[in-house]
C-alpha cells in the first residue's frame, strides 16, 4: 500500500479506538451508592480524565468515577457497606501522577 | 566543473543524510510528563516537509512526507516507555530529473523518567529526563544506518489554563562507531519551547491554541571519513497551531515556518511545512 493510503486509514482507525475508549457517565442509578468527591491537582485538559478514572475504577468497591480538570475534582461512586477507605482512592490518584487534595463531599 | 561537483556532492548529501531530528520535535514538544501507570498512548502524524534550492543547485526541490506512529506506555507512574516507527517518502527534482522513494525509518525506542513533579491548586511543574536509541532497521535512504543515541531533558510548567514546555535534546549519531555508510550526519542539539492555552467548552472537550519555537543545530557531517562542507547548520522554526481534545482523543495541527536558517555549503533550504495528527489514550 502506498504511503497516502496509510495517511487515510490511520486517522480513521485511531478515531474509532478513541470512541471505543470513551467512558460512560458516572453511574449511580440505584440511588443507594455512596458518592465521594475529592480535590485533584495536576490535571491540565480533558485528556487527563481517562488516566485517573482508569486507576480509580480499579479499586475494589468502586462502581465508577468522573474527573473534571477545570473543577479540579473527581467524583467517585462507591458500593455501599464494604468499608472502603479514602486512602485507597487517594493512592489510586497518586498512581495516576496527580495530587489528591481534601475530600469535599 | 565546480558547479557539477557541487551538485553531485549536494545530491549525495541530500540523499544520504536525512537527520532524524527533523521528525523529532512536534506539537507541545512532542511530549508531556510521564503518563499514569498502566495508560497507553497511541499517536500518528502526517508531516509535510518541503525544501528547495536556487539555480546554483539546478533549481532543486524536494518534498518529504513522514508518517510517525508511536505507542507509549506508563510502565510505572515515574517511567514511560515508547516506541516510534516512521514511514517516509520523498519526491525530488534536480536539474530536470525526477525521482521518488518510500521506505521505513529507523525504529526508535525511548524511556522517560519522572525526576520531579509538583501539583498544586495554582500550578504544576515537572522535570523528566529522556534516553532514546535509534536502531538501524530502516531504509538507508532515510536514515543514518547507525545506532544513534538521543538524550533529552523535558521541563513542563502549567498555571491555570496556560502551559509551557521546554525540551533540550542531543542526538549522537553512530555512537557505537561501527556504521559503514559513506555519508554520516553530524551530531545535533535541539531546543524546543511550546506554549498553549486551554479553552474548555465542555467537561470532556477543550481547544488549545499552540505556538512552538524549535531550534536545531547540526554539526558538520562526513563523507567517506572526510568533513562534508555541505552538511550541518542551524534552523529555527516558528510554529503556530492548535489542539482539540475530545475525551481521550486529541487532534493536533501545526504550521512549521522556518524563520531563520543557516545551512553550511550547498544545501537545500527548508520551506514552510505542516504537521497534522491525532493521539488516542487508553
Amino acid at each position: 500500500m502506498k504511503l497516502k493510503g496509510y495517511f487515510l486509514i490511520l486517522p480513521v482507525v485511531l478515531f474509532l479506538l478513541g470512541c471505543a475508549s470513551t467512558k460512560p457517565d458516572i453511574n449511580n442509578s440505584d440511588g443507594n451508592s455512596e458518592i465521594r468527591v475529592f480535590e485533584v491537582y495536576g490535571m491540565n485538559c480533558p485528556g487527563c480524565h481517562g488516566g485517573v478514572e482508569k486507576l480509580v475504577n480499579k479499586v475494589p468497591g468502586i462502581l465508577s468515577s468522573k474527573a473534571d480538570w477545570e473543577k479540579e475534582k473527581i467524583e467517585v461512586v462507591v458500593k455501599p457497606g464494604i468499608g472502603l477507605t479514602d486512602e485507597a482512592i487517594i493512592e489510586a490518584v497518586k498512581k495516576a501522577n496527580f495530587t489528591p487534595g481534601k475530600r469535599i463531599e | 566543473m565546480k558547479k557539477i561537483i557541487t551538485v553531485i556532492i549536494a545530491v549525495l548529501t541530500i540523499w544520504g543524510i536525512i537527520p532524524t531530528a527533523i521528525i523529532a520535535s512536534g506539537i507541545s514538544v512532542d511530549a508531556g510528563l510521564t503518563p499514569p501507570e498502566g495508560r497507553w498512548i497511541t499517536r500518528a502524524q502526517i508531516r509535510y516537509m518541503p525544501s528547495a534550492a536556487d539555480n546554483s543547485m539546478g533549481n532543486s526541490e524536494m518534498t518529504m512526507y513522514g508518517l510517525p506512529i508511536m505507542v507509549a506506555y506508563g510502565a510505572r507512574n515515574y517511567l514511560m516507555i515508547m516506541a516510534r516507527q516512521t514511514v517516509m517518502s520523498k519526491d525530488m527534482t534536480m536539474m530536470g530529473m525526477n525521482s521518488s522513494h518510500t521506505g521505513p525509518g529507523d525504529l526508535f525506542l525511548l524511556g522517560k523518567y519522572k525526576a520531579y513533579r509538583l501539583n498544586t491548586p495554582g500550578y504544576t511543574i515537572g522535570v523528566s529526563p529522556t534516553l532514546g536509541i535509534s536502531i538501524p532497521t530502516g531504509d538507508d535512504n532515510f536514515t543514518s544506518d547507525s545506532w544513534d543515541l538521543n538524550t533529552g531533558l523535558y521541563i513542563s510548567g502549567r498555571r491555570a489554563r496556560f502551559s509551557a514546555h521546554l525540551n533540550l535534546g542531543f542526538n549522537w549519531y553512530d555512537f557505537t562507531g561501527d556504521s559503514d555508510k559513506i555519508a554520516q550526519p553530524g551530531n545535533e542539539i535541539s531546543l524546543d519551547w511550546a506554549g498553549t492555552y486551554q479553552i474548555g467548552f465542555a467537561r470532556d472537550r477543550s481547544f488549545a491554541p499552540v505556538v512552538e519555537l524549535s531550534y536545531n543545530k547540526a554539526l558538520q557531517g562526513e563523507i567517506d571519513g572526510a568533513d562534508d562542507p555541505n552538511s550541518g547548520g542551524d534552523i529555527l522554526y516558528v510554529s503556530p497551531g492548535a489542539k482539540l481534545t475530545i475525551s481521550s482523543t486529541i487532534f493536533e495541527a501545526l504550521l512549521r515556518i522556518p524563520a531563520s536558517q543557516n545551512p553550511n555549503g550547498a544545501q537545500m533550504e527548508a520551506e514552510t511545512g505542516f504537521i497534522a495528527g491525532m493521539r488516542v489514550m487508553f
